[in-house]
């Protein structure tokens, strides 16, 4: 029950029954209130302001849709909004599918420097990602990978996989290893296994993946600025440059930014509690 | 077996194989193509700092420094969802929203906020404190504060998510046991509560931390490019001044080792409090 745990000082009745007076909890209660409504106004106001001066003259005047149509029409706000909808899409798809079969192997099949390579592929999560860009884009200049969109799918997928192996390979430990052996007994190889008892069962952890691996790339500037060919930006490079030349009314930018987080946050909304486990999934351990 | 290669070849070639490499280009000095090795040389200007160095530096302590205030907020915050104050659910419904805009959108909405004139001086302005109405991004003083404030009103919602997580996780009964001893509203709090909450304590300030060090890239180009002068330039823009704009790929390498060894030494020190602690509690 929620109120078993609740301070005395919430649960007015109790505390009522023990003498202390209505009003003073009352006072307190209004005190925490008012904490967290300040806290969440603090946290939303900037957003609103910023979003309502959008539809306002110079930010302060009357009514207007004009920064809206103007960034609307805009050629490059559509093909950078699909330019992030490829790059997300091919980089979730390629995380995971490297990465499932991978966790799962790590966690359920027992394989020749299995830990030792497991331990490799965890501790990379530590490296930022600053420490090897530079080797990183000389090797795929090298190669022509710089300013291709392949080139920019491939590194988003590498630097993503450390974490999700790490959360595919916590989540299939999580699963009784009777299932494997059960499905051993009745005859069925280890293909058939992983996609007909493994599989399915994973899909919330996947799910989190996809999700994390989604805000990542979609919100992400270092690695798309660098990689990616000079006139087919993402929209998140397509606006950083904006605001860095102030060719553009601010608010037609403000107006752009806005529509660029659409896609995320439909994505967070729909997704939220996966989110959630995600992030508090190493610290139950 | 099979399984687990290519994602052993991926992690492998685009992540392990270029932390050999930048290790070694950080003793050399390398401008893309032609690498002279130079032994320390790159650390030793790291050591013997130059004042840009220093900034450099401190703004990374600075980052540091601005985590305990934001996750105090998150704290209380989480504290207040938890106990279930009226409004906690329109509150939960909110607090994470800002985890799904991306450090550009939130740079562009923040300087927008910050300009002189709009949105952050029409409210001081309501609350009578014209004279606090400054051009924060502009001015070498106010620059670094107001970026930190923006990255740990960024950062607010993951942390008031992990300590609702953990609120969560605390047995009612051991609050109950507390109650019937005699223990009051503060004391719980004190006693009971924070010490049962260090992992998740932990676990915040090393998201933060490492968001901060090796995350907030996007937020500072976008706010201050760094500016003015060096005042908001962190170790991990510095990293992308050296080699994109400078063309200093060795002293960058350099710079990127530093930063990694650094994340890794504040985490075992976390880690180590964290463990003593806990060690204390039993």
């Amino acid at each position: 029950m929620v109120s078993a745990r609740l301070p005395e000082v919430l649960q007015p009745e109790k505390a009522a029954a023990r003498g202390r007076t209505r009003i003073s909890l009352a006072r307190r209660h209004r005190v925490a209130s008012m904490t967290l409504l300040v806290i969440g106004v603090a946290l939303i106001y900037p957003l609103i302001d910023v979003v309502v001066a959008s539809f306002r003259m110079q930010g302060t005047g009357p009514f207007t849709l004009e920064y809206w149509r103007a960034v609307l029409q805009q050629v490059p706000v559509w093909r950078e909004l699909g330019m992030s909808a490829l790059v997300t899409g091919a980089s979730v798809a390629g995380v995971l599918l490297v990465s499932v079969p991978a966790g799962y192997a790590y966690a359920k099949l027992s394989f020749r420097g299995a830990n030792v390579i497991f331990a490799i592929t965890v501790a990379c999560m530590m490296i930022p990602v600053e420490s090897i860009i530079i080797p990183e884009y000389s090797n795929l200049a090298k190669i022509g990978l710089v300013g291709s969109v392949p080139g920019t799918i491939l590194v988003f997928v590498g630097l993503g996989i450390p974490l999700s192996v790490f959360l595919m390979a916590s989540y299939f430990k999580s699963l009784p290893d009777s299932l494997l052996e059960s499905g051993l007994v009745d005859g069925a190889g280890h293909t058939r296994i992983f996609f007909s008892i493994m599989l399915p069962l994973a899909i919330p952890a996947i799910v989190t993946i996809g999700v994390l691996e989604f805000l990542a790339v979609w919100n992400d500037l270092l690695i798309a600025l660098l990689f990616l060919p000079i006139q087919s930006q993402t929209i998140a490079v397509g606006l950083a440059a904006l605001q860095g030349n102030h060719v553009l009314n601010t608010y037609v930018l403000v107006a752009g930014s806005v529509l660029s987080a659409i896609p995320p946050m439909i994505v967070y909304m729909l997704f939220q509690r996966h989110l959630v486990a995600g992030l508090t999934m190493g610290v139950h351990r | 077996m099979m399984l687990a290669v290519p994602a052993t070849v991926l992690v492998g070639g685009l992540v392990v194989f270029p932390i050999a490499e930048a290790t070694y280009y950080s003793f050399t000095s390398w401008n893309g193509e032609t690498a002279q090795f130079v032994g320390l040389s790159s650390y030793s200007q790291l050591l013997f700092h130059t004042t840009a160095i220093r900034q450099i530096f401190q703004n990374n302590l600075a980052v540091v420094l601005s985590i305990p205030v934001g996750l105090l907020f998150a704290l209380i915050a989480a504290f207040l969802t938890s106990i279930r104050v009226p409004g906690w659910r329109l509150f939960r419904s909110i607090v994470f929203l800002p985890v799904a805009l991306s450090w550009v959108v939130i740079g562009i909405i923040f300087s927008n906020f910050l300009t002189p004139g709009q949105g952050i001086d029409s409210l001081l302005g309501g609350v009578g404190l014209h004279s606090l109405a400054l051009d924060w991004l502009g001015s070498t003083h106010t620059a670094l504060p107001a970026l930190l404030a923006t990255f740990n009103w960024a950062l607010f919602g993951i942390n008031t998510v992990i300590f609702m997580t953990g609120l969560a996780s605390i047995p009612p009964e051991i609050i109950e046991a507390a109650r019937v001893d005699g223990a009051g509203f503060f004391k719980i709090l004190r006693h009971i509560v924070l010490p049962l909450l260090g992992r998740f304590v932990r676990l915040a300030f090393l998201v933060t931390m490492i968001s901060g060090f090796s995350g907030m890239f996007g937020l500072i180009y976008v706010m201050t490019a760094g500016g003015p002068g060096f005042s908001t330039t962190t170790l991990e823009f510095q990293i992308y001044q050296s080699a994109f704009t400078l063309g200093n790929f060795g002293q960058a390498a350099a710079l990127g080792i530093f930063l990694l060894l650094i994340m890794l030494v504040v985490t075992l020190i976390i880690n180590m409090i964290g463990r003593r602690k806990a060690a204390d509690l039993w």
